[in-house]
């Protein structure tokens, strides 16, 4: 209950001005456009690079959506008031955590018309096992941006160290979530290493965040 | 203290001895063989301090003792150097070997993922400034890090299982077996001397930040 009302908290702000869900999918649109670009939207090499272009894109725009849901505490001093009240550091962690994953999640459905549009792929057709990959890569994508979001809310050039210091931590999700999701976008079977090391590392990553958050929130 | 670097240093000359002229050359590589007896113990040592401090970034937030949170930073700093020599020595030796400078492997790729994270690290600690934040936002990134070593191993090691190129069980003569193990051992002191070289200077530095801040106190 009391971590709904924290969800809830971030989403009907969320709700209220759509700043995050807007700039990450006006970031997301451009971004696939410019890797057709790139690739001078050439049918056969845009097929081959959709699963890459696809997660690099939502890595970079879930960057955006981390530091606006990250600041929202930073405004009429929020977190101090967070702080006080009788609520455990590590639901602190989760309810940021939930609001990261649901809001790029949104994201990523958003998209989905786009990525059939420009790479020609047959998306919602796939759907079935796609949507697992979806998930289980977001979840720890999440989990390592929710960490690090609200560790460089206070450091100057933040904007810089965020996509370095999470990026190379998910290089081993990147790696699962592309070749999982060529695996369907071929129509081949899936590979049962890579869901294990998707699972492994959200469960490793979530697990991490919620023992290590309040190490970042002491004042 | 300094007698022993100098000793070290002495050493140094006594193992690249061992390595060129006591070791036999490789049947089939030749020369650029020689390669090996620098490039693994640079490795296992930069591992070796990428490995102190996650132990001191552990310690740091269970004891809060800052001291700890100092013998961290250095630690990564060393350790970074250390793979800069890592990434230096094995595209040289790859060149041969393998016939191109850089494959993706999983060795190879964790070490340069390695190498980026904990540069990112040495930045986190040089934009947060000296302070109890900076301090235990630095310990949670070198947990997370290591934690994420045999991710992405496993990960590049499944992403491209056939090109597993580090060699494996390569069968040494005696002689080179020695020459490795000598160089393996002098590299480990070496990295141990650098260190608690490296801590007495960070000691000497932060006693010098105290005095000062008593001075202006005043």
């Amino acid at each position: 209950m009391l971590l709904w009302n924290l969800v809830r908290k971030d989403l009907l702000l969320e709700w209220k001005n759509k700043d995050a869900v807007l700039a990450m999918t006006a970031f997301t649109a451009l971004v696939l456009l410019l890797f057709a670009i790139a690739v001078e939207s050439i049918p056969a090499l845009l097929r081959d690079i959709a699963p890459g272009a696809v997660w690099i894109t939502y890595l970079f725009a879930a960057i955006l959506g981390f530091n606006r849901v990250a600041m929202v505490e930073r405004e009429n001093n929020a977190m101090y008031t967070l702080l006080v009240a009788p609520i455990d550091r590590s639901l602190l962690f989760i309810s940021k955590f939930t609001v990261n994953f649901l809001l790029i999640s949104l994201v990523q459905v958003l998209s989905l018309p786009l990525i059939m549009l420009f790479f020609n792929i047959d998306i919602f057709l796939m759907m079935g096992s796609l949507s697992w990959i979806f998930i289980l890569t977001t979840l720890g994508m999440s989990a390592i941006g929710t960490l690090f979001s609200a560790m460089l809310v206070n450091i100057r050039m933040k904007d810089v160290l965020m996509p370095l210091l999470t990026f190379p931590l998910l290089v081993p999700l990147l790696i699962a979530a592309v070749s999982l999701t060529r695996a369907v976008f071929n129509g081949q079977e899936l590979q049962s290493t890579w869901v294990n090391l998707l699972l492994a590392y959200d469960v490793i990553f979530i697990t991490a965040g919620t023992i290590l958050y309040e190490f970042l929130l002491e004042e | 203290m300094t007698v022993f670097g100098a000793l070290l240093l002495l050493l140094h000359f006594m193992n690249l001895m061992m390595i060129m002229v006591y070791a036999p050359l490789e049947a089939t590589m030749g020369l650029i063989q020689k390669i090996f007896y620098y490039h693994v113990p640079v490795a296992w040592s930069g591992f070796l301090a990428y490995f102190i401090t996650f132990i001191f970034s552990i310690l740091y937030l269970v004891r809060k003792n800052e001291r700890d949170d100092r013998i961290a930073h250095v630690s990564a700093e060393l350790g970074t150097v250390f793979f800069v020599l890592v990434l230096i020595t094995g595209p040289i030796w790859a060149r041969y070997a393998w016939g191109s400078y850089w494959v993706w492997e999983p060795r190879l790729t964790t070490s340069f993922v390695l190498f980026i994270l904990f540069s990112a690290y040495l930045l986190l600690r040089r934009f947060g400034g000296h302070s109890d934040k900076t301090a235990r936002y630095a310990s949670v990134l070198g947990i997370i890090a290591f934690l994420d070593v045999p991710l992405v191993y496993f990960s590049m090691h499944w992403w491209a299982p056939e090109i597993s190129a580090h060699p494996r069980n390569i069968g040494l003569q005696t002689e080179m077996k020695t020459a490795f193990f000598i160089s393996l051992a002098l590299f480990t002191v070496t990295f141990i001397y650098m260190l608690l070289r490296r801590i007495e200077l960070s000691d000497l530095d932060s006693e010098y930040m105290a005095l000062n801040r008593n001075l202006q106190d005043r």
